[in-house]
């Protein structure tokens, strides 16, 4: 038995030393810059594209980005130079903070006039639209609702989700959107008394409409696109779709932005900058639209099929939403969270 | 007594070191990551306004509510299930052990996914139910606090299981056969000689239990915020999800309080108790006969696992299988795309690879650390012991998301920068597990006779030489229960590693985390869950046969 013990330590202190060694390969150089997005795919895509012409000046991380650069705040260094994600409303935040560097990107010109905004100091890269998601085999085609409020029907009692604004920043922009400047919640007070389910992100109601937990919901057209590429990748058809509500759509843009730095190397501020333009050139765009289902903000290129281009856009006051955050998430959680 | 122990030992031996040493890496690893924690909650105000906003104190509540209803249920189930396999002549044991097995290895969030798939709005019990028994709505309705209670306690089951178990099998006979001897029925000698004696076990299990429904959060993240309940640490995520990372501190210094209640009462049941065990492991202890019971004690145990532990279990598998989830269970939808999928991104062997080695590293580290405190704590009465408990406890009071938050504060800046680095994954595994080790090993250390340490004391031995020929040969079963637990939880772990990791040192968390964000669907997430499983199942044996352990870990 001591012998079982022994080799015991001995073979967990080998794997200990090789692990320590194998990991510790990784060391980053000066001339790379660090870069925060979402979703995983595209985050990975606009790496190995931007550095298959500057070499390996990438250093890409994913994750609950969100949530790490705001630790890192603070802590008072954010690593990140370039984030690319997210929802107006964070930048705002970190604009405010000084967090964000003024770069005027010469692509901006090139974009869609209604998203050339961000005053310098972010830019927005591409766009969510947010529809009424639904799953084909529970929802008959007849059966959609035509509108947001549709939802809310009896006959879709607890079959209903809708996402958490609490929990994710991107359900809460659309909250933001929905509830407009006249702080209009009853479309959720009728939605919980309806029984609908609270997605924790925007991006994951999809998922949810696509198992049946729920079977239809508000959620953004994205994750659709990407759950119906995926499941077209292995032969089949994903069973969940978007429909596009009667009154119009929101849109949630994305966008991108590089945090302020007075250390940073020329060097290292230049690759930032080319990277930025990249993602905002019509070679990054085209993988935003590939890699993540996005709608480019960039004028010239289309979007996924599955976004028609003659919708009605719903107008979002985002500088009211900006400085009502904090009574518009209060009111939510009221609503929503009953005990 | 403990005045002979005191007198017998040599004065300036190990013991000092031993607390000098682990105080030092205590400090580093949890006191300083704690400290800034609660320097973020600062101003107090923030204290304030928690405590004014009344959804606070429903949050409060709530959390009480859900961590009191699965420590009983845990408790009740673990310790049931330890004594029929270690102290009865229950039937097909191999069965219930895999059954607990599986409750062990898979991690609870997988769980609450598998329950729904399983039993959900649209799961499959509940269709199959609705179609044969004609009802409208699902019969079961998971989405409640009462969901997270049976969910969540189902997966706690283990850690009372193997903390009463342990215990249970080095318990002195001698006392049970005393008892026979004066004619006690098997009944009473039950209640009055091999409960007692077991309860330091069940109680560690127990605290273990509470403050992991104090402080779990993936299960109410699935079950009981999408309707609407409220628990503190979906709170903390919310003040996370909003970026108000002072408030989330602010809350969970809140939990840590939670937890400290849970440490004085835990303390309060032992105190003043002696336990004494043979230091004999492996021996014969005394069997209890069920007699004309067997057969449905064995049939019930069995067919409660087989519905709360292999049933989700099969749908995972299952549900790792279809091309798409939600579609129907044809052959044609069938595949093994999702598998390749994840081997075929360098992203699924390069996770894969780290988190075995963090696992690894973070389990050794941990355990022996924790073997220090331990020791301490229950093996002597040095100034302090108590102080490095609670500092080797605290970590499981704090959401991941919340510790992953404090080693950023603590890491980032000189004097230590680990930020960035893979070192500060494996110190966040080491403190984030380091509480499992200790209550491990603590509840055997707790067991223990003195005596034995004593008489090698008696025989002029060195600390080590006692240490190594009497107490941790004694003790084993703890040190490999609690390596083995920090292990599987640190190789499937998401929230720390997410908000730690940096290019290269991606972990499986990591991969989980992209799947369940991407495209992939719960399909995918699904076939990450299985590999786990199977990657941990192989572990656990290959680690039961390195140690020669004869039962394995459970």
């Amino acid at each position: 038995m001591k012998c079982g013990m022994k080799s015991l330590v001995v073979s967990l202190a080998v794997v200990a030393v090789w692990s320590l060694s194998a990991v510790i390969a990784v060391a980053e150089t000066s001339e790379q810059i660090t870069f925060y997005a979402s979703p995983d795919s595209l985050g990975v895509a606009l790496e190995a594209a931007f550095e298959a012409e500057h070499g390996d000046v990438l250093n890409y991380i994913g994750g609950p980005w969100c949530r790490k650069l705001k630790s890192e705040q603070e802590a008072g260094d954010i690593v990140a130079d370039v984030i690319y994600g997210a929802e107006p409303i964070f930048y705002e935040e970190l604009m405010l903070d000084s967090a964000l560097a003024f770069y005027a990107s010469p692509e901006t010109s090139h974009l869609k006039p209604a998203y050339q905004w961000g005053k310098g100091y972010y830019t927005i890269a591409d766009l969510r639209y947010i529809g009424i998601v639904y799953n084909n085999l529970l929802v008959a085609k007849g059966d959609i609702p035509q509108t947001l409020q549709g939802l809310n029907e009896p006959q879709w009692y607890q079959m209903t989700a809708v996402p958490d604004a609490t929990q994710c920043s991107s359900a809460f922009a659309l909250v933001c959107a929905m509830v407009g400047t006249e702080l209009d919640f009853g479309f959720f007070e009728e939605a919980h008394a309806n029984g609908t389910l609270l997605a924790d992100r925007a991006g994951k109601l999809p998922s949810m409409v696509a198992s049946g937990e729920a079977a239809l919901g508000v959620g953004p057209h994205d994750a659709v696109v990407r759950l119906q590429n995926k499941a077209k990748k292995e032969g089949a058809t994903s069973p969940v779709s978007i429909a596009w509500p009667e009154e119009g759509v929101y849109v949630v843009p994305r966008p991108i932005a590089i945090i302020a730095d007075e250390n940073r190397s020329e060097e290292a501020t230049a690759i930032a900058q080319a990277f930025v333009d990249f993602v905002l050139s019509p070679d990054g765009q085209q993988l935003a639209v590939q890699k993540g289902g996005y709608v480019p903000a960039r004028a010239e290129i289309g979007g996924p099929r599955q976004v028609p281009e003659d919708l009605t856009i719903l107008p979002i006051d985002w500088d009211w939403a900006m400085e009502n955050r904090q009574t518009i998430r209060d009111l939510f959680q009221e609503t929503m969270y009953g005990g | 007594m403990r005045r002979v122990i005191r007198g017998a030992m040599p004065l300036g031996d190990g013991r000092r070191v031993l607390l000098f040493a682990t105080s030092i890496v205590l400090l580093f690893l949890v006191a300083y990551p704690l400290l800034q924690l609660g320097l973020k909650s600062l101003p107090l105000s923030n204290y304030l306004t928690q405590f004014r906003a009344s959804q606070n104190l429903t949050a409060l509540q709530n959390t009480l509510y859900i961590a009191v209803g699965i420590t009983a249920l845990a408790t009740f189930l673990g310790s049931l299930f330890a004594f029929l396999v270690v102290r009865t002549d229950l039937p097909l044991k191999r069965v219930v052990k895999a059954g607990i097995a599986t409750f062990f290895l898979t991690p609870a969030y997988i769980g609450s996914i598998a329950w729904i798939q399983l039993l959900g709005r649209a799961g499959y019990a509940t269709r199959w139910m609705k179609l044969h028994w004609g009802v409208a709505r699902p019969p079961v309705d998971l989405y409640t606090l009462e969901g997270v209670i049976v969910i969540m306690g189902l997966y706690m089951i283990p850690l009372v299981y193997m903390a009463t178990a342990n215990v249970l099998r080095n318990a002195d006979p001698a006392r049970e056969e005393a008892a026979t001897m004066a004619g006690a029925s098997p009944m009473r000698i039950l209640f009055t000689v091999t409960l007692p004696l077991a309860l330091p076990g069940i109680v560690s299990g127990a605290f273990l239990v509470f403050v992991r429904g104090v402080a779990g959060f993936g299960v109410p993240a699935a079950l009981a915020m999408p309707t609407g309940h409220l628990v503190l640490t979906t709170q903390i995520y919310a003040a996370l999800g909003h970026y108000d990372v002072r408030m989330a501190c602010a809350l969970s210094v809140m939990l840590i309080a939670l937890m400290t209640v849970g440490l004085v009462f835990h303390n309060r049941i032992l105190q003043g108790r002696r336990f004494t065990q043979t230091g004999v492991p492996d021996q014969p202890v005394r069997i209890f006969c069920l007699g004309r019971w067997k057969g449905v004690v064995a049939a019930g145990g069995i067919l409660f696992l087989i519905l709360t532990a292999f049933l989700p279990l099969a749908t995972i598998v299952f549900s790792s299988l279809l091309k798409a989830w939600g579609l129907p269970g044809t052959w044609d939808n069938l595949t093994w795309g999702n598998y390749v999928s994840i081997f075929s991104v360098g992203l699924g062997a390069r996770a894969l690879r780290n988190s075995l080695l963090f696992a690894v590293g973070g389990a050794t580290c941990a355990t022996l650390v924790g073997l220090g405190v331990s020791y301490i704590t229950h093996r002597t009465r040095l100034f302090g012991r108590r102080a490095l408990d609670f500092l080797a406890t605290a970590p499981l009071a704090i959401p991941g998301p919340v510790m992953a938050a404090a080693m950023i504060f603590a890491w980032m800046n000189p004097p230590f920068r680990l930020y960035n680095t893979p070192w500060i994954i494996l110190a966040a595994y080491t403190a984030a597990f380091l509480p499992y080790v200790v209550r491990n090993i603590g509840g055997v250390l707790k067991g223990m006779d003195p005596r034995q340490e004593e008489m090698g004391w008696m025989s002029r031995g060195s600390w080590t030489r006692v240490m190594r020929d009497i107490v941790l040969p004694t003790i084993r079963g703890g040190i490999l229960s609690g390596w083995m637990l920090v292990f599987l939880m640190a190789f499937r772990e998401i929230p720390l590693s997410t908000m730690l990791y940096t290019q290269g040192t991606e972990t499986v968390g990591v991969l989980m985390f992209v799947l369940k964000t991407e495209a992939g669907g719960t399909e995918v997430v699904s076939a990450v869950a299985v590999v786990v499983l199977v990657i941990t199942a192989i572990s656990q044996s290959v680690v039961g046969r390195l140690s020669g352990a004869r039962r394995g870990i459970l």
